[in-house]
């Protein structure tokens, strides 16, 4: 071989090590021979062309894929928005009930007090002011019992909530099916009646593994698609039914309607996105087809069938997980006598500081500091409690300023911190609750709830 | 007296017996705008018929990618209703599979080496 030939065969080899780099950008020089090695070099030049040509439609395919992702976050996002906004006014409904016989139990007891301070002010007798007394108390427990009875139809509102506030994870965790169907029957309630009679049927359990927000969602989607379905017609009573049992190996959970039913051929394309057979102000075609997602998510099935109500039958079926282990229970918790503690309570709200004070004060020792920076300066001139409750979210400093400064300052004191919260919003401290091990009261809290805690958390005794 | 036309790429002239040659220059490199003007060339020499057209390609030195699928675009099986190719070296046989793998089905077209046979092809093709 001469050296011309020999820099020919260079120049392919050159190009072959670069297209073995997958870099296709490299083109081999074509003499006027056009012989055979010019020939080799036509073809490799040809197929980096192809093969340049193919990588720029692979990112142009991967482009399109990721826009086809975002639209489709979008669309789950903007079909999570539509499942609350169908709730949000059944829970107005839900919360405004309570809220103003508790209103209107406490203005009752409010102007029987001020009745009774009057009649004692004006009581010439002690039997005259007994009667006066009697009467009194017997308002009081009744009206304060009904306002309890309030507060805690709100307080399960507001925890059914939470439920769906975990909407945006994927963590999964064991959880009880029926306690998932139950939260979001309950919030899809109001809506619901309006339309037919709901008839639950909950099994205990079925145990599965998944995120409750999304199987909350599941769950609700189900249901406002069966109330979609049931024309409310005068003289006719529909009615919804939700069950969810064990079946097998399978946790089966499954929701029926007395409507129309679906046509066999639509049973598969009822979960396509934007595929609905509603009216468009019901329909978005979305809440299905999120159904089906979330539901292969996790391993399971969703199927449409005929309903012995006579309508449509939507059964979801997840694999079941293994029962938890019930905790023991601690022997501190049921001890029958709770010893007097001193406690810390650090809480933005004037109010609520004042009414736990009032609970606990009789028997314990209370002090209290409104805000963290209160908090952190009480703390460090009087160290001596036994428990420090402390609100999550405050302004200024919050619960994880102060915790830091008690990390810093008083180390000991972490073991006797407990948070409150009336709900975490904030990623930052969503991610701190991840980290640490402090116990975490969801408010509302009864007086109760909080002792209990209050003793596990207690120093023991030297 | 039918004049052949002239390109920078190609020299197209309409035969007497019903098909258009187009004979590629000497070394010629072969981009997309040469691929567009041979086809603009054609379709005014057949004078806006669907021909047949024998590619003479022997002296091509190369083409882009984008010439090639030019010829395989709706607008070139708009214009040749037949390909003949004639191959000479080993560079224009490459050439002409890389088209033939991208042509596939389109638009009826055969290698050839020798002219006669290519000729006696292209007009038993189907107009």
């Amino acid at each position: 071989m001469n050296a011309a030939s020999d820099s020919r065969f260079d120049a392919l080899l050159e190009a072959l090590l670069a297209y073995a780099r997958a870099d296709f950008s490299q083109r081999i020089p074509i003499s006027d021979a056009l012989d055979v090695i010019d020939a080799i070099a036509t073809g490799l030049n040809m197929m980096a062309d192809d093969l340049s040509g193919a990588v720029a439609s692979r990112r142009e395919l991967e482009d399109a894929y990721r826009s086809l992702q975002e639209a489709q976050a979008r669309v789950v996002h903007s079909g999570k928005l539509i499942a609350v906004g169908q709730l949000a006014s059944g829970v107005a409904h839900e919360i405004n009930n309570p809220s103003s016989w508790v209103l209107m139990s406490l203005g009752l007891i409010s102007r029987h007090l001020v009745q009774l301070r009057e009649q004692s002010e004006g009581a010439t007798s002690l039997d005259g002011l007994r009667a006066a007394l009697s009467g009194t108390v017997r308002v009081l427990e009744g009206s304060l019992s009904d306002a309890l009875e309030g507060m805690e139809r709100i307080r399960t509102v507001t925890h059914d909530l939470r439920t769906f506030s975990r909407m945006d994870g994927d963590e999964l965790e064991l959880l009880s099916l029926s306690e998932v169907a139950s939260a979001a029957a309950n919030l899809a309630g109001p809506y619901l009646r309006a339309r037919a009679r709901v008839l639950v049927e909950l099994g205990e359990g079925p145990w599965v593994l998944g995120n409750r927000g999304r199987l909350a969602q599941v769950v609700t989607n189900l249901l406002i698609n069966a109330a979609q379905a049931v024309e409310p017609l005068p003289g006719r009573e529909h009615r919804i039914r939700l069950e969810v049992r064990a079946d097998g190996e399978d946790a089966l959970l499954a929701v029926e309607d007395s409507g129309t039913g679906l046509r066999p051929e639509l049973r598969e394309r009822i979960f396509e996105p934007f595929f609905t057979t509603k009216p468009a102000s019901q329909g978005t075609g979305l809440g299905l087809s999120l159904v089906a997602e979330i539901v292969h998510r996790l391993q399971g099935t969703v199927q449409a069938t005929e309903a012995s109500l006579g309508g449509a039958r939507f059964e979801v079926r997840l694999p079941r997980a293994e029962r938890p282990q019930p905790r023991p229970e601690s022997a501190t918790v049921l001890a029958p006598r709770i010893p007097r503690m001193r406690v810390l309570i650090v809480d933005d709200e004037p109010n609520l500081l004042r009414t736990y004070a009032l609970a606990l004060q009789p028997d314990h020792d209370i002090c209290v500091a409104q805000g963290g920076a209160a908090a952190i300066a009480r703390l460090e001139v009087d160290r001596a409690f036994d428990a420090v409750v402390c609100d999550l979210q405050m302004p200024e400093i919050d619960g994880i300023g102060v915790f830091e400064q008690l990390q810093r300052s008083a180390p000991e004191l972490l073991s006797r911190l407990i948070f409150s919260t009336g709900g975490v919003y904030q990623e930052r401290i969503k991610e701190f609750l991840c980290r640490t091990s402090i116990p975490v009261l969801e408010k509302p809290v009864t007086p109760e709830q909080l002792l209990q805690t209050l003793l596990m958390r207690r120093p023991p005794p030297r | 007296m039918i004049h052949p036309v002239a390109t920078r790429a190609c020299t197209f002239l309409l035969d007497p017996r019903g098909f258009v040659r187009a004979t590629m220059r000497e070394g010629l490199e072969m981009d997309l705008n040469d691929a567009r003007e041979a086809l603009r060339t054609t379709a005014l020499v057949a004078g806006g018929q669907r021909v047949p057209v024998l590619v003479d390609s022997r002296r091509l030195k190369s083409q882009t990618r984008e010439a090639r699928q030019e010829f395989a675009s709706d607008e070139a099986v708009r214009i040749c209703s037949a390909v003949a190719l004639l191959v000479g070296s080993p560079v224009s046989r490459i050439i002409a599979n890389f088209f033939l793998r991208q042509q596939i089905q389109r638009t009826p077209t055969r290698l050839f080496t020798d002219e006669t046979a290519a000729v006696e092809w292209l007009l038993g093709q189907p107009r």
